[in-house]
């Protein structure tokens, strides 16, 4: 070939380089498989790698007791607000990041969950069933539904506080144009907020459908005046960080639907839940990407999304899953987007901080720099002081369980964007032998 | 091709394999940001002295081997490894890389086009693919360390690098 058919060529390569065209993409993987599979030969060099040593069992129990104490107090503590209602126990396993407004859940199948049943947070109303998956294909399976929160725009949801009553629903304006407001918008507003603000769920099952009234009394904020230029309007300031600040909830229904026994299990490190793959390489070729290339692709049971681990420890998740081998975005990654938990001293459940974002990581990685908003509801729990944490992964993202440990973290004070500086254990450096999530079922759609 | 060539190309296959292999498991933690490109530099030490007509084919063979331990897009490690031959092959032609200094000097100027060539089309997938590039920052300094160490291999050991066991029928001009 001539040099000029050659620069041809190149200039074709550049251009799908930088804008992928799917089938293309899909021709060259192909194409591209059987060199992948050369990274087999140097697995012998992995008996030179030097890999952290960590103490599985302690973490692994410390962990189960977080879940636990994050699942019991997602339980209603007022006993008002149990008595003649039955609770299904739901854990977020979908959270999308372009309609915040949707969450999908899963619940014990047995269980019998109906569109329009209210979910719950603890004593905090969260939202209700917008649709419950009945077969084991489709965007939704057999146990689990779509949940619509209150922030969506057309939620709607009948609340008093005191003697006034209102119905709140959606997200209210934002003071300043272009912000994000977190504000739960007040409509049907008859008259002006007495002295007591605080809002709890009233509803009528006439207007709210059958299910409604069983949220009666289940808190949604206080009401809070608005300045929108020179009108003063009203909203309500919720308890909860919609945005990221919960995953196990409750549906609530009548006692007689609601499955006898324990609350839905989940064990993060049940053995079968997880498959031993091979990475070719402890290390990447890139400085400034943080990636794995794994020896086993959809044919190992593999698939794109699924947690990849050493032990207790986050490696990260497969972005790329081929027929015979697949890539696994690290945490240290720039871009990487991850829901996390945080355990903090001196508090029984873990805090949930929402999803964070890379900025990649120190030259030594070991310490991972990540983006964080941190809402005013965890500001307020977080008081004056910051806190020094260990952070986990959260649920509410397909094929990653809650519970994989990240590292150890200082969460600054006050409410906004922040940059958290991770401190691991393992300074990125998990070896090659590692192990792949296939615990739940993948690959359903964005809620 | 006659099978002596064949066998070459299979050799060569094999050592990039090898330069891969070994930059992918030391150039880990803070070696990181300074380890040497090993198979960039086997491969430029080689187009230094390879005929025109063959450039392409040692560019598609070290995107093929390096896709074995990189988790860059197939696409995107081929324009770029062989827009680093041609690279090479245009400046061969307008200057003499058989000099050490300026053999060192292309050396570095080649592998930090070639990285950012790679950075830049992953950055401009991601935003495609996000609408963002949240959490990218250009990492000029590390590539830079990496180029110039790249280049001192090349100044040292790129003539040694081209007579590597099996290459010969590959090489047609000297140092």
């Amino acid at each position: 070939m001539g040099r000029s058919t050659i620069v041809v060529i190149w200039l074709a390569l550049a251009a799908l380089a930088f804008r992928p065209i799917g089938l293309v993409e899909r021709l060259a993987d192909l194409c591209f498989e059987p060199a992948r599979q050369l990274g087999r030969i140097a697995l012998p060099l992995s008996w030179f790698s030097s890999v952290h040593a960590s103490s599985d069992g302690e973490s692994r129990a410390r962990v189960r007791e977080l879940l636990i104490a994050e699942q019991q107090e997602a339980q209603p503590a007022d006993a008002s607000l149990v008595a003649r209602r039955g609770l299904v126990h739901a854990q977020v396993i979908d959270r999308s990041q372009e309609r915040a407004d949707l969450v999908v859940v899963r619940f014990p199948p047995e269980a019998s969950v109906l569109p329009g049943m209210p979910v719950v947070c603890g004593d905090v109303y969260v939202g209700s069933v917008l649709e419950v998956g009945r077969a084991a294909s489709g965007a939704l399976a057999r146990g689990e539904a779509r949940v619509e929160l209150v922030t969506a725009s057309h939620a709607r949801v009948g609340a008093r506080a005191g003697e006034l009553e209102l119905v709140v629903g959606g997200l209210a304006r934002a003071e300043h144009s272009g912000g994000h407001s977190r504000l739960l918008a007040v409509r049907a507003l008859q008259s002006t907020p007495g002295a007591e603000r605080e809002l709890r769920v009233h509803e009528d099952a006439a207007a709210g459908g059958e299910w409604s009234t069983l949220a009666e009394g289940y808190r949604l904020g206080t009401l809070v005046p608005l300045e929108l230029g020179t009108r003063r309007a009203w909203a309500v300031e919720p308890v909860l960080d919609y945005s990221g600040g919960f995953s196990q909830v409750f549906v609530l229904c009548p006692p007689e639907r609601a499955p006898a026994g324990e609350l839905l299990a989940q064990d993060p490190f049940d053995a079968a839940a997880w498959i031993p793959v091979r990475a070719t390489l402890d290390g990447m070729l890139s400085p400034w990407s943080e990636t794995r290339q794994l020896l086993g692709g959809s044919r190992t049971g593999l698939r794109e999304g699924a947690a990849v681990a050493r032990g207790p420890e986050f490696v990260g998740r497969i972005s790329h899953a081929g027929l015979f081998s697949s890539e696994v975005e690290c945490l240290g990654n720039p871009g990487f987007r991850l829901l996390v938990l945080a355990s903090v001293e001196d508090r029984y459940g873990p805090l949930h901080l929402g999803r964070v974002l890379s900025l990649g990581c120190d030259v030594s990685r070991s310490l991972v720099y990540l983006a964080w908003e941190e809402s005013a509801e965890l500001a307020r729990e977080l008081g004056q002081h910051a806190r020094s944490a260990q952070l986990y992964t959260s649920s509410g993202e397909r094929g990653i369980p809650p519970g994989l440990y990240l590292g150890s973290a200082e969460l600054p004070v006050g409410e906004g964007a922040h940059t958290l500086v991770l401190r691991r254990p393992a300074a990125g450096r998990f070896g090659t032998a590692l192990e792949a999530w296939t615990g739940e079922r993948l690959g359903g759609e964005e809620p | 091709m006659n099978g002596e060539r064949r066998l070459a190309w299979v050799a060569f296959g094999a050592w990039l394999l090898v330069c891969f292999a070994l930059q992918g498991q030391f150039a880990r933690g803070g070696t990181a940001m300074w380890f040497p490109e090993l198979g960039l530099v086997l491969l430029f030490s080689l187009l230094a002295r390879m005929e025109e007509r063959d450039a392409w084919i040692a560019g598609v063979l070290a995107a093929l081997v390096r896709s074995a331990f990189s988790s860059e897009p197939p696409l995107v490690q081929l324009s770029g490894l062989l827009g680093f031959a041609l690279l090479v092959m245009a400046l061969r032609s307008s200057l003499e890389i058989s000099a050490p200094l300026l053999r060192g000097v292309v050396a570095v100027l080649c592998i930090f086009a070639c990285d950012l060539w790679i950075f830049l089309a992953c950055c401009a997938r991601t935003y495609w693919a996000h609408g963002s590039l949240a959490g990218f920052e250009p990492p000029v300094l590390p590539l830079a360390l990496i180029a110039l160490s790249s280049g001192v291999l090349a100044l040292v050991a790129g003539p040694l690098l081209a007579q590597l066991p099996g290459l010969s029928p590959l090489r047609s001009r000297r140092w």
